[in-house]
């Protein structure tokens, strides 16, 4: 056995592990971009560091060998600030946004790139639940929205940007019950889990309604309490032109479906107070929602949490080049006949698919790395492969740590990847330029797996 | 893609190659020289006959810088980019070979004659700027001479016969003549001289012996020609041109026939008359050793690699025996064997490695780890196959001595290489050569062919029943090649890339078995201390560094040229002793040692020692041998620049600061030099070069920065100055304008010069340069009689 210390703890290994394996061993966390545990180290990322506390010098733990009395530091300001750095290199090379401009928009944050690729697709039933999942009542806020997401459609750049509102305010409906034109579909109904705890919400307005929405789905029991009889709030002021009732009813009553409790027709907690309403023995939480209810859901959520409110990392690149764009027009496929369809293919699919999961994003948040740290003289130019298949490839967000080649080496794809050219001009392609579905014909769910970052993704991921 | 394209040579090459991922470089080199790039259908049908996968052959072939993968023009020009070529205007000639052959886009011109690319480094630093085209290298190009030397290689060279070998007189020859082959000499013009010396001697019908002899490391002379008649005191002549040959050849000898003499001198008397331009005697070249120049030359040097130079044909096996040659093998194996010596002295492997430790011997390559201790881990290695290494792969872009090494002295590489293979255990060697380096393939290859047919490789080395086989692997042009795992990669046929030490190559190395790389200069010392012993070593140099150094002097010199040096001289010593100090009556500003991973020190630091810990010191690092001069004229921040991008450039893009960190400060670099530089750049440089130093994977990144903290140490004025817009060594274009004073005498040499019509003027009256139009190509300046160009 081998015997080293990390942060000053001993550890005991096998011969021939690593340092970060040692870590691993005694729950000290080191991230890694290029590792996995299957596969021989690439070294490539750096983002592995620790420092050699004898010899000051930094080690890319994940392929140090653990050697009798190394002494190694994992979380020193040093280390932090290498690790940082590393960040602040890949991301200054690194072109692609994180969320689309849409979404970035969207006040309740409506996943539209997935939502406009069931459209397309023809999955409406998909896309209904992305409308109502992110937006509580898509359907309402179809007529009412102002549709701040249009102005930042990359799609206008081009010719006009798509008719977001109208879609989702569409394919809402389609799940109303009361519209005709879908006469006979039930109510959906919703299965979420308990938290255990209850939150009461005043107002029965938009912003009411979505936070109640959003608390159910993150597992909390709601009950709204409105003065007023009807449930809507100022919606309910709405001349029939502009909502129709019909629409509005509907909504609500999925809501309930979904089991949050109206409490109507009360003393106006505006005038009362809220613990004239409110049963703190049963509450947890009373909650007013004036303007962003789904924020204020997720604020409350965070409070029962304990989390503390994190600013997610976005990468942002801006107007697209005009070359760049008519490269993502071509990846617009020419759609059916309907017309909701045909309008959501417009889409360019300039989001990320793996908002979540994608390992660049999380470390940038963890380290404060930014992008802005390094800046690049010229951005790189912005890429979108195999659109049509069931794999996307952006290379802008490769950072060619070569696991994809690996996996595709050892699994003895006829064609697989490999890195073409070098130094800062490497890329990952497939070879002889053969097209991407070629390429991954055996390993491509291993690769989109592995890869640490968004470069390698399912077109239909649906991350939120 | 071409349709015709006929790819049966493929199965026959990767039949004669092998089919296995190692054959991979030596097959696309062969396909490459078939068709001169590589064909998709080549590489496709390689795939198919071959273990090898598309994968593999796609990223190989994309790796390395000598691999094309489009069609080229009928030439290839070669724009030498090293260090000294740079410093003397490389990217002039670059651009003048560019605009004479109308090339606007890529690389080759519209007929498809020539393709352009700029190369690494040639070798031939002391002939900077240097351009080679195909096979024939011209040195001292200047822009406007651009033109001629491309009519010159398409009129002459191209087409040049190969020249039957000399057959040797009957008689008993009367002297010799020798002539300098090394690349320098040939890039020189040496070769037009061995063919005038070859017709001048037919002619005469001499019994006149013409040896070709390695690198006399004159370099900044040639082409030398020295004449040697027993009894008498040889006569060298520097920078001879072939015209000069029969009045030499004359001087020394006499025809063997009288009727001929005659008919020669009255030969001789018609072409003088006959010729255009009169031309001096060649006197003027006639060098005698005894000249003091020449004695500072050679005479503050200490050869021990490069022994014997200028007298050792590099292909004379018989010579080489006559002069030393193989006698360290002698004590070695002889010793052993000899069972009726009286005190016998066992020389094993043991007493090898142990010499070695005492001598003090350090790697060559640049590091500096001690050969012994090396060998010792080799040695001591588990495993049944263990590999020996010769790096050659020589990448610094201002250095030749592997070249030159290799070239002149193949087999005492080889006998080193013979001793080290005994010493650890190994049976396998690999020499491993740029390509970039035809001649020293040749020459070395030539030199293991000879010694197999002599016993002193093969299954019984001497007669001692060790056996050595060698090969040579043609690098495919990567400097990170030059470090041991990525050299070993590409040995096994992947990507040129490094991976993480440990396990350190001596341990696991080519094919996971222990591997000794050592290069080629460390190799050529063997020989010398096995046979006089560690301690003669140990007596020269310094306390941690021992023996002698060898290194291309070149730059803003007098003298360059090769030349081995006790470590421990000052820089000062070689730049003006040895050097002859700064050519043109400039000053003294820096010099540049170990090239892409060295430093700039400045003059003020011109008493700092040649020694690994000295130059380490004072941030700088002993490197390969590569010593550019530099005078007030070279801006240190375009300097600093130059590097980088030749570093960014070779980066192998594996790891993440080397990757994206050197192209980062390549952004600052570049932005400094065209003024666009901003307050806080010089410290967001020293930032990101401690980043890519303290992180990077292998010892290409790690160094990377060392020329930009160099100069920026020593030279923070100058980035200061270009912050605000100003370049104080009047260089960076965008950042000066080129002005004629009153000085000016009218004579329109300027204006017909510029190749933009930026000067214009009436004769005899003061010329104007228009800023906008010019394109500071420096050609006014430097065709201006009477110095009237100013640049500000």
């Amino acid at each position: 056995m081998v015997k080293l210390k990390i942060n000053g703890m001993e550890v005991s290994v096998d011969p021939g592990a690593t340092v970060l394996e040692a870590a691993q061993q005694i729950g000290v966390e080191i991230p890694t971009l290029c590792w996995r545990k299957d596969l021989p180290p690439a070294t490539s990322c750096m983002l592995c560091v620790v420092k050699n506390v004898k010899t000051g010098q930094l080690l890319p733990s994940c392929s140090a060998p653990a050697v009798d009395g190394l002494e190694v530091e994992t979380d020193c300001e040093e280390v932090l600030e290498a690790r940082r750095d590393i960040l602040n290199l890949l991301l200054s090379e690194h072109v692609g946004d994180c969320e689309a401009p849409c979404r970035r928009i969207c006040p309740a944050s409506l996943d539209i790139p997935s939502m406009l690729r069931k459209i397309g697709d023809g999955d409406t039933e998909a896309a209904a639940w992305i409308a109502k999942r992110d937006l509580a009542i898509p359907a309402i806020l179809g007529y009412v929205c102002p549709a701040p997401c249009e102005k930042g459609c990359r799609r206008a750049q081009i010719d006009s940007s798509i008719t977001i509102r109208e879609l989702h305010r569409d394919v809402g409906r389609a799940r109303c019950p009361s519209e005709p034109r879908t006469a006979g579909t039930a109510v959906p109904t919703f299965e979420f889990p308990m938290s255990g705890k209850r939150v009461a919400v005043i107002g029965s307005g938009p912003a009411g309604l979505s936070s109640a929405w959003k608390l159910r789905q993150l597992g909390h029991a709601c009950t709204i309490f409105d003065g007023a009889a009807e449930a809507g709030g100022a919606l309910l002021e709405l001349p029939e032109e502009k909502l129709p009732r019909a629409v509005l009813v509907a909504e609500i009553e999925s809501l309930k479906a979904a089991g949050i409790e109206f409490v109507l027709g009360t003393a106006s907690p505006e005038t009362t107070g809220f613990d004239a309403v409110v049963e703190p023995e049963e509450h947890k939480l009373a909650v007013k929602a004036v303007a962003n209810g789904k924020a204020a859901a997720e604020k409350i959520d965070g409070e029962f949490q304990s989390l503390e409110p994190a600013q997610r990392f976005d990468s942002k690149i801006g107007k697209l080049r005009e070359s760049e764009a008519q490269q993502f027009l071509a990846n617009c496929p020419q759609a059916a006949t309907d017309e909701m369809q045909k309008e959501a293919a417009r889409c360019l699919h300039c989001d990320c698919r793996k908002p979540v999961s994608c390992k660049l994003r999380k470390y940038a948040e963890q380290y404060g790395a930014k992008q802005s740290f390094y800046e690049a003289v010229e951005r790189k130019h912005i890429e979108l492969i195999g659109h049509a298949g069931e794999v996307v490839f952006e290379p802008g967000k490769c950072i060619k740590c070569g696991l994809c080649v690996q996996i595709t080496k050892r699994a003895g794809e006829e064609l697989g990847l490999t890195f073409v050219g070098r130094g800062f001009n490497t890329k990952v392609k497939v070879p002889f330029n053969e097209s991407l579905e070629d390429g991954l014909k055996k390993v491509a769910r291993e690769c989109v797996e592995a890869c640490p970052t968004g470069a390698l993704a399912f077109r239909d991921a649906d991350e939120k | 893609m071409n349709e015709e394209t006929d790819i049966s040579m493929v199965d026959q090459i990767v039949e004669e190659l092998g089919r296995g991922q190692e054959s991979l470089i030596p097959i696309l080199q062969a396909v490459q020289k078939q068709y001169k790039f590589l064909p998709e259908e080549a590489l496709r049908r390689v795939c198919e006959i071959s273990d090898i996968t598309p994968a593999a052959i796609e990223g190989v072939s994309t790796f390395f810088s000598q691999f094309r993968r489009m069609p080229i023009g009928k030439h290839m020009i070669s724009v030498c980019d090293g260090t000294a070529c740079h410093v003397k205007g490389a990217e002039a000639v670059y651009k003048a070979v560019m605009h004479d052959l109308k090339i606007e886009e890529g690389d080759t011109d519209a007929e498809g004659v020539f393709t352009v690319q700029k190369v690494a480094c040639l070798g031939c630093c002391t002939l900077a700027p240097a351009v080679q085209i195909d096979g024939v290298t011209y040195g001292h190009v200047r822009t406007d001479t651009v033109n001629h030397m491309i009519a010159d290689y398409l009129e002459n060279e191209a087409n040049r016969p190969v020249r039957a070998e000399r057959g040797g007189p009957d008689a008993e020859p009367v002297g010799e003549v020798r002539i300098g082959l090394g690349s320098c000499c040939v890039a020189g013009g040496s070769a037009k001289i061995r063919d005038a010396l070859e017709d001048t001697l037919d002619k005469l019908d001499c019994a006149v012996d013409i040896k070709p002899v390695g690198c006399v490391g004159m370099c900044h002379r040639t082409p030398l020609v020295e004449v040697i008649i027993p009894g008498n005191e040889p006569k060298l002549y520097a920078k001879v041109e072939p015209e000069d040959i029969p009045e030499i050849i004359s001087r020394h000898f006499t025809p063997d026939k009288p009727f001929i003499k005659v008919r020669a001198a009255a030969n001789r008397m018609l072409e003088r008359m006959y010729a255009t331009e009169v031309r001096d005697a060649p006197e003027r070249h006639a060098l005698d050793v005894r000249e003091k120049p020449v004695t500072d030359f050679l005479g503050r040097e200490k050869h021990l690699a490069t022994e014997l130079c200028g007298i050792l044909n590099p292909s004379d096996m018989e010579e080489y025996r006559r002069l030393n040659g193989f006698q360290s093998l002698e004590k070695i194996f002889a010793g052993n064997s000899q069972s009726e010596a009286e005190t016998p002295i066992v020389r094993d492997s043991d007493w090898i490695i142990d010499e070695i430790k005492q001598s003090g011997l350090r790697g060559r390559g640049g590091g500096g780890f001690p050969t012994g201790i090396k060998w010792g881990i080799v040695k001591n290695a588990p495993g049944e196959k263990k590999y020996l290494i010769l790096n050659g792969d020589e990448g610094d872009p201002g250095a030749f001595m592997d070249r030159m090494i290799m070239e002149s002295y193949p087999l005492r590489v080889i006998e080193g290489m013979i001793i080290a293979s005994y010493a650890v255990g190994a049976h396998e060697g690999i020499l491993y050569i740029r390509a970039e380096y035809p001649l020293a393939v040749k020459r070395v290859r030539q030199a293991i062919a000879d010694c197999e047919a002599a016993g002193l490789l093969g299954d019984d080395v001497f007669g001692s029943g060790h056996s050595l086989r060698l090969r040579i692997m043609e690098g495919a042009g990567a400097f990170v090649c030059g470090e041991e795992s990525a050299l070993i990669a590409s040995l096994e046929g992947r990507r040129g890339m490094p991976a993480f030490r440990p396990p350190f190559p001596a341990i696991k190395g080519l094919h996971g078995c222990p591997t000794l790389v050592n290069n080629a200069e460390t190799y050529s010392l063997l020989p010398w201390i096995i046979r006089n012993g560690a301690e003669k070593f140990a007596e020269l140099g310094t306390e941690k560094s021992k023996g002698t150094k060898v290194f291309s002097l070149a730059g803003k010199i007098e003298r360059g040229g090769l030349i081995e040096v006790p470590m421990g001289i000052t820089i000062r010593e070689v730049v003006e002793e040895i050097g002859g100090g700064i050519a043109n009556g400039r000053k003294f500003k820096a010099v540049q040692i170990g090239g892409p991973s060295g430093g700039c020190i400045p003059a003020s630091l011109a008493d700092t020692t040649v020694d690994f810990e000295a130059l380490t010191a004072v941030g700088a690092m002993m490197g390969s041998g590569g010593f550019v001069v530099l005078d007030d004229s070279d801006c240190m921040v375009e300097m600093a620049k130059y590097f980088l991008s030749f570093t960014q450039g070779e980066s192998c893009g594996k790891c993440t600061p080397c990757r994206v960190g050197t192209k980062r400060m390549l952004e600052i670099l570049t932005r400094l030099c065209e003024g666009g530089g901003k307050p806080g750049d010089i410290e967001k440089l020293e930032h990101l070069a401690k980043v890519v130093k303290s992180q990077s994977l292998c010892g290409l990144g790690k160094t990377a920065p060392n020329p930009v903290l160099t100069t920026i140490k020593y030279f923070r004025e100058e980035f200061e100055a270009h912050i605000e817009g100003r370049c104080p060594a009047g260089k960076c274009e965008k950042l000066i304008t080129y002005s004629i004073n009153d000085d000016c005498i009218g004579c329109s040499k300027c204006a017909q010069e510029c190749p933009v019509d930026a000067i214009s003027g009436d004769p005899y009256s003061v010329y104007e340069i228009d800023p906008e139009q010019c394109i500071r190509c420096d050609g006014c300046r430097q065709i201006c009689p009477v110095d009237a160009v100013e640049v500000k």
